[in-house]
Parts: C-alpha cells; structure tokens; sequence
C-alpha cells in the first residue's frame, strides 16, 4: 500500500509539511515551475551552483526527491551577501501515479534541471471521432 | 488522483493570514497599492535602494582579497550570449535576460516561482579597478567576476600604527 505509506507519516504530518519542517539551516528549496503539455508534466527548477554528478533526482513510490549539493565558497569575508555557496538543495514532491516512471527524462544546464515526466497512456487526452 | 495534487504545499502569503480582520486587510491592501504605486514614480523605499543597486535580481556576494573584488551572482538558465557585463566609471553593471525556453503552445502551468525577463544591477565598488584585467566565467548558472584592484589602490593600503 504505498499510497498509505505517503500519507500517513509520522508526527500525523503529510509529506509537504515535513519537507516544509526541515531545518532551514543548509537546505536550500529550489524555485520550482510545473507545467503540463499534452504528452508530459515538465518539473523546471532552479539549481545554480550545483555540478551534474552531485544532483540526485529520486522517484520512489510516488515521490519525488530533488537532491544537489552547491559548491563550496571560497568567500570567507564578504563586504556584502545576499546568497552563499554552499549548502545542499532538497526538496519533495508527491506525484500521482498517472506517470510512467521509465520515460522519465532529465537535462541540467546553466544550474537548471528540466525534469519531463510522461503521462503513462491512459493519462494523455484522447480525442474521439464521431462516427457518421 | 488529479495532477494538481502535484503542488505539495500552499502556504499562507503575510497577506492571506491578515485576512482574520477584513478592516486590517483592506488597510493592509490600501498601503500595498500606494507603495507600489510611488515606486514607480522613485520615491518608494524600494527605489531609493534600486539607486544604488538596480534591482534586487540577480542576488550577489561581494567579496574582498587584498588583490582583488570577487563578485559572485546567482543566475540560473541564462544563455552566456545573454549576459552583458560593463564597468562604468566605479560600478559594476550587470546586465542580462532571461529567457524562457519552455513557451510552448498549449502548456499549462500548475506552478510558477521563477520568473523571467530582462535585469539589470549595479554594483558600486569600492576602488579602483584594473579594468584590462577583469575576468568573468558563467557556470552551473553561477556568475564570478574578478576584478583586480589597481596598482594604486593596492599601495594606497596603508597599515595605521597604534601607538
């Protein structure tokens, strides 16, 4: 029963709340844009500073996990900061089970992940003729 | 299970939880039009700051060697060719756009919390540069540029005694 697994977590909490509980303290929620195309649901998110081979993307019983460890800074006395290297990028979400997780495909560039997720074939839209 | 429930959280904006009280609300709301309206005219909070620095996009780490600035900025999914960097007079400019590469006919967003478009900063530094030796490299979507202090900023350093 994975679908109860997700739910029903500890503390009563969902999955969204834990992720949204995480010691803020190094982790890093990436912006995140989620759209829908007819064939896939395309996950963008903004991941700068992070190497390909340190980024782990996870899809587990319906879950997907974004992982990236940002390379260190070099920085040890800033005259002003906004943002830091280093640190690790993590964030969760819940997917539904309309996807098929074999045509998962992901592309990293410029810090920025493109996760194409495709509709499993029962989840596309079907047109249907009418007969005359 | 509907692909909405994909979004996995919605927090409540500053906004949203004012909204127990409807007069504070709408007093809240009243002052946030006004303030952007005025910010538009460069007489808000937020423009007297954008004198100084542009925008607050992209975030920056300024940093100091005894030979050099380091400025670092965090720019995710721009096209190097996009990217324009100049030095005028002592500011650091940044400029850039952008672009997204995903408009496709059709798509429907159930989440958005990037944004794009064209930027523009400014960052003043604090002394002389030796401007035929700036280096800049844009990777993993993170900008450095390094900018060597002159000659005669690097003597003009000078060690006060304590007596």
């Amino acid at each position: 029963m994975p679908q109860k697994d997700i739910s029903v977590t500890r503390q009563g909490r969902s999955l969204a709340e834990q992720e949204h509980l995480r010691p803020q303290k190094n982790h890093i929620r990436p912006a995140v844009d989620i759209f829908e195309t007819e064939q896939d649901l395309v996950l963008v998110a903004d991941m700068p500073g992070v190497d390909k081979e340190r980024l782990d993307i996870n899809l587990e019983r319906g879950i997907l996990t974004l992982k990236g460890e940002i390379e260190a800074s070099n920085h040890r006395e800033p005259l002003f900061r906004e943002f830091s290297l280093g640190g690790s990028y993590y964030r969760q979400f819940e997917l539904s089970d309309v996807f098929d997780s074999n045509k998962t495909s992901a592309e990293f560039k410029n810090g920025v992940l493109t996760l194409t997720l495709a509709k499993s074939e029962a989840a596309k839209p079907r047109h249907i003729e009418i007969q005359h | 299970m509907e692909l909405r429930e994909l979004i996995p959280w919605k927090r409540k904006t500053p906004y949203e939880s004012r909204n127990e009280n409807l007069l504070d609300s709408l007093q809240h709301e009243m002052t946030r039009v006004f303030d952007r309206f005025t910010h538009g005219f460069g007489q808000g909070e937020l423009s007297k700051r954008e004198e100084w620095w542009g925008s607050s996009f992209p975030a920056m780490d300024l940093a100091e060697t005894d030979n050099e600035i380091l400025v670092t900025a965090e720019l995710p999914g721009i096209d190097e060719k996009d990217l324009d960097i100049s030095l005028r007079g002592n500011n650091l400019i940044i400029r850039g756009e952008k672009k997204a590469e995903h408009e496709e006919k059709g798509e429907h967003y159930y989440h958005k919390e990037s944004s794009y478009g064209s930027f523009h900063r400014a960052v003043p530094l604090p002394m002389e540069i030796d401007e035929d030796k700036i280096e800049a490299t844009y990777k993993k979507g993170i900008l450095k540029i390094k900018l060597p202090k002159s000659a005669e900023a690097q003597k003009n350093r000078t060690k006060i005694a304590i007596h």
